[in-house]
């Protein structure tokens, strides 16, 4: 006991004596208990001798008053006990005993499961699937919504998060403000961070696309993570004289350099300035931004330094995450950021021309980075975990149920069990550990169908300009979910079956009519209840997987363009710093030239965004000289983008090649644009003016197109505009190319080659079809319809298994009073009414719990539904038929088993 | 198989055996014995109960047990009185006078 446990002691007083004394004695019972559990022999022997020792003295002393030894010893057995039950009274009463009782069943318990192999495999097979599906479901949205950073102290970060004029949230700050927060007393450290795709080339190859984050030097430092390789940047950078150095992520580092340990020193370029390899971020690091992982980092360059190769080095608006000194609290850190931010908003002159610019900062914990790309899918996340806890709940039920049928036929045998002695308690915690053992195997089934279904979710995330990765390998809290997943199954499971199992006396049990007696109809009654239950889940779960599928099919429906599948997408990136604002156009137009001289090609043309928006919308404010503005959509295209893709003209004319930089600024617009702006005037020549580049320019209209979904497919179409590529230069525009057949991959590898003759200096990625786009666009509602679905199939699958039990069971319970019916002359038909009959009725009884409770989960998740009314007449109606199908197929089986019963077989049975 | 023993109030054989390991340290058939005779025959402990609780007391640190031989040559464990188990001994017992007094006074009441 040293200094510590001294003050503690005069802090507590007599207190704390109390507790030593009850924890010696604890520690002292737990190692005599250790000790008779693992010198068993021995201690067996010592408490034989000491027993024996005292029947002994007991006799003598009989004996010295004259008896005879053998009588002396009967007398005393009967009197004090015999040896053998002494000593089973003496260890029944130590806590190890109870251990080692719990061994026994367990080890029982297993034997038992193993002379069962069809139903333990069965059992497992059901539960695994529902743990299996929770804990993917679970693991992805813990991954999405709630991972803490893998980074030193993560509960000390804070996000700085800019807030706009009009209350809308952004993420950029000025880079500054990072420098003024360092000053003040209430950091201890801040990070910058920004990113930007990049043209990566190696030894020579051709140009590669990557997306690089620019941070500041004490980047690694700050987060006080171990790179798998090097120590992050080098010294001399962390103190402010910049070098060209990278540092890669290990997931590149594995994918491009096939994790080559030697790759430090090398050097790469990007945007063709070479860099030096200086370390490799460790595994399972990504990035602050959940779903981020860019492949490169590089660090920022000094103030007032510029690198023409990337401005992207030099930019003045970063994202910034702090570290809260100790004892000090977000809300006080908040106001002391505002205060120092002020002055800095305020003088910014970017800031101030913006139309809305940041006038606050606010604080956020940094514990879990920012929502990033995974933002918007968090009901979506959330509603599926919801689902899927009623997908194990429903395999619960109908393990239950399976537990139940397998109780009953057992019950003679815990009747002779509990005839020789064995309690109540003993048994119930038998079966118990039966389940538990089921659940465990379950359980470990469910993890390997996490970890080999849990690339599922990518499948759905829209992979473009930013390829969302999430770290998928469990973390603490997925694997304690799925513990926890597995023990309650093991509980719910086994409790209803275990009591129901031994709560008939002996002699109800040892009866050999049991066909009669009450136990079986209780346990039935018990699992027809449970049946019903899984009917009305599989229901709700199914109406959902309906109403989310109709979505789904509602907004594809509204996809404007004609076979999207025969428009090929090319993202092109040509840098910004190597190619200016004229070698660009010419770019541009020499690339469209080309293509569409292809064979096999239709049409092509360019558009910076195109149809959903490679990044994002772009939106602008527009105005008409006499003052009517309207807020629109636009994009920035090139001639023949509406044949392209397949939008009518209405009126006017296209772009041309003859409009250009020394042309009149012209402009198309779509039918809902000009009936908002002009009502029933013509629109063509009419003057547009909105700000291109921070300059306000007038456009003239020179043609109308008809509306479409163009950017987002979920709502109905926006006022829209078009501007001319060649009359607004490109940034990262996209080639689009219609081609004729339904066989692209030729076209694919012939329109590479056209640009690798132009420069090979260009990246080309993100090819896909115009199709895929439009899937991206809808990846929300296809994630939540499609596993849903999946669920809601899985669902029914279980129900027609449960139902199917049931039945099989009923018909062999009542085998003979069907074969009374039959003897008494019932048809075929009758019997089979009989049995399906009963069946039904189990089913219409969930329907009726189901189709409320459906009706109440369709109107919570109204908000992501498309098209149609939560109370979706279609969607109720298919899904209960198809319920019905189903149950009544399950019911079938055994019912035509009733209908071959025997009528002289089933009164001889038993 | 008569067990008297089950007559004693619960807990109170674990105070009885304290009290006669106060004496002198004793073996499991002396305790038996001395209880037997101290209550006059009123109170006979089989093995089972006796044994039972002398695992408790044991492992509460209460006694302490150590083979010996007996006058009779024979091995036998004497159990002993610990510093905790005196001073529980002594608790219980002011705590025993009073309640009986208490008892007493209320079936002497009416």
């Amino acid at each position: 006991m040293g200094e510590a446990s001294g003050s503690y002691r005069q802090n507590l007083g007599g207190f704390v004596k109390v507790e030593l004394g009850v924890i010696m004695s604890l520690l002292r019972n737990l190692a005599t208990g250790l000790r008779s559990l693992f010198c068993k022999e021995q201690v067996s022997k010592e408490l034989d001798e000491e027993v024996n020792g005292f029947l002994e003295m007991a006799a003598e002393e009989k004996m010295e008053q004259g008896m005879s030894r053998q009588d002396a010893l009967r007398r005393v057995r009967w009197e004090r006990g015999t040896l053998e039950v002494t000593k089973e009274v003496v260890r029944a009463g130590s806590w190890e005993s109870w251990v080692e009782t719990c061994w026994q069943d367990l080890y029982f318990g297993f034997r038992t499961l193993s002379k069962s192999p069809g139903f333990t495999f069965v059992a497992v097979v059901v539960l695994a699937l529902g743990i299996g599906v929770n804990a993917t479901i679970f693991n992805t949205a813990n991954a999405a919504l709630w991972r803490t950073l893998p980074v030193a102290d993560p509960q000390s970060l804070v996000r700085l998060i800019p807030v706009r004029q009009d209350n809308h949230e952004s993420e950029d700050l000025p880079v500054q403000l990072a420098g003024e927060l360092r000053r003040t007393d209430t950091f201890s450290d801040v990070i910058t961070s920004t990113d930007d795709g990049l043209s990566f080339s190696y030894k020579g190859g051709s140009a590669e696309r990557v997306l690089g984050e620019v941070v500041s030097p004490n980047f690694f430092a700050f987060l006080g993570i171990q790179p798998e390789l090097g120590e992050g940047f080098s010294a001399g950078v962390r103190k402010g004289e910049w070098a060209p150095e990278v540092v890669l992520s290990y997931r590149f580092w594995r994918r491009r350099f096939g994790g080559d340990p030697h790759v430090l020193g090398r050097t790469i370029r990007l945007n063709n300035y070479p860099f030096v390899i200086v370390g490799v971020s460790p595994r399972d690091f990504y990035s602050l931004r959940v779903g981020f992982d860019p492949e490169l980092r590089m660090p920022q360059l000094p103030p007032g330094v510029s690198l023409s190769q990337s401005e992207l080095l030099s930019s003045s608006y970063a994202e910034i995450t702090a570290r809260l000194k100790p004892g000090i609290g977000i809300v006080q850190a908040e106001t002391a950021t505002d205060a120092a931010s002020q002055q800095l908003l305020h003088d910014d002159q970017y800031n101030q021309r913006r139309v809305n610019p940041i006038c606050h900062v606010r604080l956020a914990s940094g514990r879990r980075g920012s929502p990033g790309e995974l933002a918007p899918y968090r009901t979506s996340l959330l509603v599926l975990v919801g689902l899927a806890g009623i997908v194990l709940l429903l395999t619960c039920f109908n393990l239950t149920s399976m537990l139940l049928a397998r109780a009953t036929s057992r019950r003679r045998e815990f009747a002779v069990r509990a005839a020789i002695g064995a309690g109540r308690g003993r048994l119930v915690r038998q079966m118990f550990m039966e389940s538990l053992l089921l659940a465990i195997a379950a359980g470990a089934a469910g993890l390997a169908i996490m970890s080999s279904t849990g690339n599922l979710i990518r499948s759905f995330l829209p992979q473009g300009h930013i390829n969302v990765v999430l770290d998928l390998n469990p973390d603490l809290r997925s694997l304690w979910s799925a513990l926890g997943a597995t023990l309650l199954a093991g509980v719910l499971i086994g409790l209803l079956p275990a009591f129901e199992a031994t709560r008939n006396n002996i002699t109800l049990g040892l009866k050999s009519d049991s066909a009669a007696s009450i136990g079986d109809a209780r346990a039935a009654a018990f699992r027809k209840g449970l049946t019903i239950a899984q009917v009305a889940l599989s229901l709700l779960l199914l109406t959902t997987a309906g109403l989310f599928e109709r979505s789904v099919r509602n907004l594809e429906a509204e996809d404007p363009f004609p076979q999207p599948d025969r428009v090929l997408l090319f993202r092109m990136k040509p840098q910004r710093e190597l190619y200016d604002g004229e070698r660009i156009r010419v770019l541009a137009a020499e690339v469209v030239r080309r293509t569409s001289a292809l064979p096999g090609v239709k049409a092509a043309a360019l558009a910076e965004e195109g149809p959903y928006g490679s990044r994002g919308a772009m939106r602008g404010h527009m105005h008409t000289l006499d003052g009517r503005t309207a807020d629109a959509d636009m994009d920035i295209v090139s001639p023949a983008l509406f044949t392209t893709l397949g939008i009518p003209l209405l009126n006017g004319r296209d772009f041309s090649v003859r409009d250009n930089e020394a042309s009149k600024p012209v402009m198309i617009v779509d039918e809902t644009f000009a009936r908002r702006l002009f009502a029933d005037d013509n629109p063509i020549g009419k003057l547009v003016k909105t700000s291109v580049h921070d300059t306000d320019v007038a456009f003239e209209i020179i043609g109308v197109v008809r509306a479409s979904r163009y950017y987002d497919l979920h709502q109905s179409p926006p006022p829209m505009v078009f501007l001319n590529l060649q009359q607004v230069g490109p940034y990262m525009p996209t080639l689009h190319v219609r081609v004729a057949s339904a066989n692209p991959e030729t076209v694919v590898s012939e329109v590479r080659h056209e640009f690798d003759l132009i420069d090979r200096g260009v990246p080309i990625f993100d090819v896909r079809t115009l199709r895929d786009r439009a899937l991206d666009n809808l990846a929300q509602q296809r994630l939540v319809g499609d596993l849903t679905a999946a669920l809601g199939a899985l669902a029914l699958g279980l129900v027609a298994i449960g139902l199917y039990g049931l039945m099989a069971f009923s018909v062999a319970r009542r085998t003979r009073e069907i074969g009374i019916r039959v003897a008494l002359g019932a048809e075929r038909r009758q019997i089979m009414s009989l049995v399906t009959g009963e069946g039904m009725r189990i089913v219409l009884t969930g329907v009726a719990f189901g189709l409320p409770a459906s009706f109440v989960v369709a109107h919570l998740i109204a908000a992501m539904l498309y098209g149609l009314h939560p109370n979706d007449p279609f969607s109720f109606a298919t899904v209960t038929f198809v319920l019905g199908v189903v149950t009544l197929l399950a019911c079938y089986l055994p019912a035509r088993r009733a209908t071959r019963v025997d009528p002289l077989v089933a009164l001889r049975y038993e | 198989m008569p067990d008297r023993s089950s007559d004693l109030v619960q807990g109170t054989l674990d105070m009885l055996i304290l009290k006669t390991l106060g004496l002198e340290p004793m073996h499991g058939y002396g305790i038996s014995i001395r209880i037997e005779q101290m209550s006059q025959g009123v109170f006979r402990v089989n093995a089972g109960s006796l044994f039972l609780a002398i695992q408790r007391l044991e492992r509460a640190g209460l006694i302490k047990g150590e083979w010996r031989d007996t006058e009779n040559r024979r091995r036998a464990k004497y159990y002993a009185l610990t510093e905790p188990g005196r001073k529980r001994l002594n608790r219980e017992t002011r705590e025993w006078g009073r309640q009986v007094a208490a008892i007493a006074r209320i079936l002497e009441a009416s």
